[in-house]
């Protein structure tokens, strides 16, 4: 086994050398090595969507990254997302949908549905929201509150018109 | 295990012949996930992310399309390619997921040989060329004669997967994949990928080749000649479809019985046909 090595990287906007060992991932790294614990491991195989963070402002599965393979990088994680203006509004329409039963997905969703609002032209509606949401599993809502806080939230946050309502 | 960054394919090569058992890795989205399941334990990792060139998609001027293995499923996805060769696209949009998509590659899904793939049907039926660079050389061969079995290629020790050469498309071509998955984004039941050449209504050339339905994509010249020369009639598609699902050899497992697979063949090339057709019509 050849030992851990620095590897350095932008996780919410501060650099970072944190180690990792040659097969972790950016998961391990983040939730060992960063303590940002926002990000979840759920089946650490790709299907579950629990474990989504922005690589260079594109969703990613932080498990099926190798760490070391994400030197030079920009990572943000549901922590990194505090000032996003999307993911404000989106976290607002998620409280008040009562769309969090366990929170075990939550993370991700918030994650994913930030990269969607970000570079969605028009607010997406139910289907596009449901397409994209595929590869987020929820065991608990059975998606219908999550979808609707989603669509809310679109409307509120994307597109032209909906500029000058952002906070 | 150790990783390394090489930053052209040479020093690729040299890496890949310089450790046993090393494996290349590129999006790693299926790579990893095997690594996580203790599935696989290589001694050593060559990534291709920093492989000067290998992610570039190149829209050649007659009208070929040239691409690097390393080009994102999800930038293959987004790409407005012409004629038959939209059927890649398409398969592109349904790998997966969108999180999947923008780190897993063309090349490494077809690697990877997963005989219920969305990319390896649809780079059969658009006639793809993939050069392979190896110790001994580079070397090109006919994505058809790539596919050898489950989960292997026709590439040898030592080989990697560089570029793929998509033929320019004929006038009149139009491409489809149909994919039939029990949920949104999971791995197709059967998926069919077709390319026709369609002029005035007649059919003067098509390549259909399915997924899930064999060791890896299943086209049969006899389907293919069935449809040439037919005004893609309902017979001549029933015809094609009957040939191919008696050659078809699925696999059972939870997305269906081998039987079940067996019987929505017919249905879904007739299908795959449909779309690509409405193209044709759509565009005169």
């Amino acid at each position: 086994m050849t030992a851990a090595a620095a590897v350095g990287l932008t996780v919410n906007g501060e650099s970072l050398s944190p180690l990792a060992a040659p097969g972790a991932t950016l998961l391990d790294l983040l939730r060992d090595r960063a303590e940002l614990t926002g990000s979840k491991r759920g089946c650490n195989t790709g299907v579950c969507g629990a474990c989504t963070v922005l690589v260079d402002g594109k969703a990613a599965r932080s498990c099926l990254l190798l760490a070391a393979d994400c030197a030079g990088r920009s990572v943000v994680t549901v922590e990194g997302l505090d000032d996003d203006p999307h993911a404000a509004i989106l976290r607002e329409e998620m409280a008040e949908a009562g769309a969090v039963q366990c929170g075990y997905c939550t993370p991700g969703i918030v994650v994913a549905l930030t990269d969607l609002f970000g570079s969605a032209a028009e607010p997406p509606d139910s289907a596009a929201v449901r397409h994209w949401l595929g590869g987020n599993i929820c065991r608990c809502t059975g998606y219908v509150s999550i979808v609707a806080a989603a669509v809310r939230a679109g409307r509120r946050s994307v597109g032209a018109e909906a500029g000058e309502r952002r906070p | 295990m150790q990783l390394f960054h090489p930053t052209t394919v040479d020093e690729a090569i040299g890496l890949l012949a310089a450790h046993d058992e090393a494996r290349c890795i590129a999006g790693g989205q299926t790579l990893v996930a095997m690594l996580n399941l203790g599935l696989l334990d290589p001694p050593a990792l060559v990534s291709l992310r920093k492989v000067a060139g290998l992610d570039r998609l190149i829209r050649q001027a007659d009208g070929g399309v040239a691409m690097g293995a390393t080009v994102t499923q999800a930038a293959l996805a987004a790409a407005d390619l012409p004629g038959a060769l939209a059927v890649l696209s398409e398969a592109a949009q349904q790998v997966a997921h969108p999180a999947i998509r923008n780190f897993g590659t063309v090349g490494g899904a077809l690697c990877h040989a997963d005989p219920a793939a969305d990319l390896p049907p649809a780079f059969v039926a658009a006639g793809a060329r993939l050069t392979a660079a190896g110790p001994d050389g580079v070397r090109s061969l006919s994505a058809g004669d790539f596919f050898v079995d489950y989960l292997t290629t026709a590439l040898a020790d030592g080989e990697i997967l560089t570029e793929i050469h998509l033929p320019p498309p004929p006038p009149g071509s139009v491409g489809a994949y149909h994919k039939f998955a029990r949920v949104d984004g999971d791995y197709a039941t059967v998926s069919v990928a077709v390319t026709l050449t369609l002029r005035n209504g007649i059919c003067h050339a098509a390549r259909i080749a399915l997924g899930s339905c064999a060791a890896g994509p299943l086209r049969l010249d006899a389907a293919d000649a069935a449809l040439a020369d037919t005004r893609l009639d309902a017979e001549a598609v029933a015809r094609a479809g009957a040939l191919l699902q008696a050659a078809a050899e699925p696999l059972a497992d939870m997305r269906g019985s081998a039987d079940y697979r067996r019987r929505i063949v017919p249905g879904l090339v007739a299908r795959a046909i449909g779309e690509a057709r409405a193209k044709s019509e759509a565009r005169t």
